[in-house]
């Protein structure tokens, strides 16, 4: 945050009592210079990313979507401050937020830029050169596409930077130790390097290891819909991304019902993920569909050699592939026993009537988020159990 | 073994002798072969040779596919250098397999460089063949050309220049030599190497046949062409001497696929090669796509007929080169893409 600017306050009213959030800018103006990027999106896409990629980023960017995290953090937004009314706290930009993105070709850089830099904060993004860089990709976008002079450009001028550049620099060293508050997503090795960077005391850390997400149904929520979304959820990164579903797992169902919903998912395929795979990802897809039915998995492989869907006995080993995804049945005390130690998000059906349910084994299980399979890889202010993108505020305690 | 192999290599094709050899090895290899036949489950006979099922050629790495029979003895296993994913393929060799599969080689190779013994110089290491129950890919490349030597000498120790007086005394001894390396080794070891002078004044009275097999990829930066290649490798040799380059791979043991002067691959008669679409896997006549090789030799494992990740696209028969039969051009391998996600650090 550059401290010269006078910080604009707004205000937010939630049942704890109305929090002041001070920001560079003022956040109606910064939320219409995104729609305006957005707008932009529809007509043009670098030939960086794909389709869909690009689909997902710009429904990351509406106008509900950038203010849901204040929403969800401070409460609802009020136009004004009533006089008399009360303030509990003010939330200020915590300062210097550096990210460590993955080293893969990953969306988390361009989507946790753009929403980073709603907190205020001064935002360094460290990419890797051992993959495409999309979040320089994105960045260059957005400057050309934000209005001259307007409130996105500046934040962008004044808030960003991004560098590529490998475990071993030295910068890694100089960003934490300039850091007020660290955030990795990678692996537990990753992690625990940053973590032994020396930091500032009272600096914070937010980090973002390989996790495993499944998606559950039961007998009476197998409708094409759903199927649907699985295979939308799944079809977009595969096993690839900690928020696809790693498995389907049929709840109270048996192991032949496992075998029919794999080939109503094959029949479907088609109309939930529309277009041809790679044909380098076509080829690991047969490759994929041999090992598994070589070792007990009654796999199948979609229209165009685009995934394969195996269903098999819940405890059948399984070797991961990009884009195979295993269709399970179990009991629900098997299913919950089975979640991986680094469980993150179970996909479930909408349905109300069982949020009690999920309650519960939110309660005691491992999972950190349990939403609709639709939603999997839809995050909004609380990410991995944490409230992420809150912890980028400093709560100040106001009183007059 | 295989009547086929009796026949010339590229003469005229018998491609329902050919499919009845394939479809009885796929019925041998689904009994003998657990895996293979969980795999092959609900294929029927190939009744064309387009129907006889493959295997991938990334199983090989991925788990061990061995056909146990009384009738056959397994040997070593062979075993191919790890790729980029870190991983090798591993195929059990057999005793009749490793019979037909040298018996095959120089009947190919023959027709290309001649029948007739004469000094092989493998540019390698032979601590290379000392590696437990496992045999090296390269190595037994080099060895499968052992039928056609008078005499072989391993002459490149490792991270060392050739052994240039070993090259000497064999040419001291005769002036025909057969020379076989991997292509990049060739090209560092030999074509850009600083040949000492008295090798020199041999090899300019020898007749030279450089064999080699391994692909481009290590002379793309800076990129080689084929020509300066050949050039720099026959340079200052005698008459007659030639370069020959085979395509061929591990889990195609005995089936080498040599490169005429026409820039075709050839396709013994006990041999075919499919392309196919790699979205639908459906042949493809005149198209690139998806090579599938097939021979009827190997019996210590279902690869027969394996799905390879190289690209090329079936040529018409009848070649400039005037041998008949099947032929077709390599175009390289299916290009690979970046992951995609989060989950790696």
């Amino acid at each position: 945050m550059r401290t010269a600017e006078r910080p604009r306050l707004h205000y937010f009213r939630n049942a704890a009592g109305v929090t002041a959030v001070a920001l560079p800018f003022a956040l109606d103006t910064l939320v219409k210079d995104w729609t305006r990027v957005q707008r932009a999106m529809v007509r043009e896409r670098p030939a960086e990313f794909r389709r869909d990629e690009w689909a997902y980023l710009m429904s990351s960017l509406t106008r509900e979507r950038l203010r849901a995290p204040f929403t969800e953090a401070f409460g609802e937004a009020m136009a004004t401050l009533p006089k008399g009314a009360a303030v509990g706290a003010l939330a200020r930009p915590r300062g210097t937020i550096a990210v460590w993105l993955p080293a893969s070709v990953s969306l988390l850089g361009p989507l946790v830029s753009a929403m980073l830099l709603m907190t205020g904060s001064r935002l360094r993004l460290k990419g890797s050169a051992r993959a495409t860089d999309l979040t320089s990709t994105f960045l260059d976008f957005v400057r050309g596409k934000a209005p001259r002079g307007s409130a996105l450009a500046r934040a962008l001028r004044q808030n960003v930077a991004h560098e590529v550049f490998d475990r071993d620099d030295t910068r890694n060293a100089a960003w934490a130790a300039a850091a007020d508050m660290r955030v990795l997503f990678g692996s537990e090795e990753a992690a625990r390097g940053v973590e032994r960077l020396p930091h500032p005391t009272g600096s914070i850390a937010s980090y973002f290891v390989d996790r495993r997400s499944e998606a559950w149904l039961h007998p009476d929520e197998l409708t094409d819909a759903n199927l649907r979304d699985v295979i939308r959820a799944f079809a977009i990164r595969g096993q690839a991304a900690c928020t696809s579903p790693s498995r389907l797992v049929l709840i109270g169902a048996k192991d032949r019902d496992a075998v029919a919903v794999r080939d109503r998912m094959v029949a479907l395929w088609s109309s939930a993920a529309p277009g041809d795979p790679a044909p380098h990802a076509a080829s690991a897809n047969v490759l994929a569909s041999q090992w598994a039915r070589a070792n007990g998995w009654r796999a199948a492989l979609a229209p165009r050699n685009a995934a394969v869907l195996a269903a098999g006995r819940y405890d059948l080993p399984f070797k991961p592939a990009a884009l195979m995804l295993p269709v399970v049945a179990a009991r629900e005390a098997q299913a919950l026993a089975g979640l991986p130690a680094n469980a993150q998000t179970l996909g479930v059906a909408s349905n109300p009537r069982r949020l009690r349910r999920w309650l519960e084994i939110a309660a005691s299980s491992k999972a950190l988020r349990i939403v609709p399979i639709r939603e999997m890889h839809r995050f909004g202010s609380i990410w991995d159990g944490r409230r992420f993108w809150a912890d980028a505020f400093q709560i100040v305690e106001v009183r007059a | 073994m295989s009547p086929l192999l009796d026949r010339p290599p590229f003469g005229p094709r018998d491609d329902e002798a050919l499919r009845r050899e394939m479809a009885a090895l796929t019925h041998f290899h689904r009994r003998a072969c657990p895996p293979y036949a969980e795999l092959t489950k609900g294929l029927g006979k190939p009744r064309r040779l387009e129907d006889v099922p493959f295997v991938h050629v990334g199983l090989f790495k991925q788990m061990e596919l061995r056909s146990e029979h009384a009738s056959v003895r397994h040997q070593r296993v062979l075993k191919s250098s790890a790729t980029t994913s870190g991983t090798s393929s591993r195929i059990p060799l057999d005793d009749e397999s490793s019979r037909r599969q040298a018996r095959s080689v120089v009947a190919i190779l023959s027709d290309f460089i001649g029948a007739e013994p004469r000094p092989l110089l493998v540019l390698d290491d032979p601590r290379s063949l000392r590696d437990g129950g496992e045999l090296p890919a390269r190595v037994a490349a080099a060895l499968s050309l052992k039928a056609m030597a008078s005499d072989l000498r391993f002459v490149l120790p490792p991270a060392r220049p050739v052994r240039w007086d070993a090259v000497k005394a064999a040419l001291e001894k005769s002036g025909d030599v057969l020379v076989y390396g991997l292509t990049g080794i060739l090209w560092a070891g030999w074509a850009a190497a600083a040949i000492p002078a008295d090798v020199r004044g041999r090899l300019a009275k020898a007749r030279v046949t450089f064999v080699h097999s391994g692909g481009w990829k290590t002379l793309e930066a800076p990129p080689v062409t084929r020509a300066a290649f050949e050039a720099a490798l026959l340079a200052g040799t005698g008459k007659g001497s030639q370069v020959l380059d085979y395509y061929g791979l591990v889990e195609q043991v005995g089936i080498v696929y040599p490169l005429c002067r026409a820039d075709a691959r050839h396709v013994p008669v006990w041999a075919d090669v499919i392309v196919r679409d790699p979205l639908t896997l459906e042949p493809r006549r005149g198209q690139e796509g998806q090579l599938q090789l097939m021979n009827p030799l190997p019996l210590g494992a279902p690869y027969h007929s394996v799905l390879t990740e190289d690209v090329g696209v079936r040529l018409p028969d009848g070649c400039p080169c005037g041998r008949a039969g099947r032929r077709f051009q390599l175009r390289g391998r299916i290009p690979q893409a970046e992951i995609r996600g989060c989950a790696n650090g």
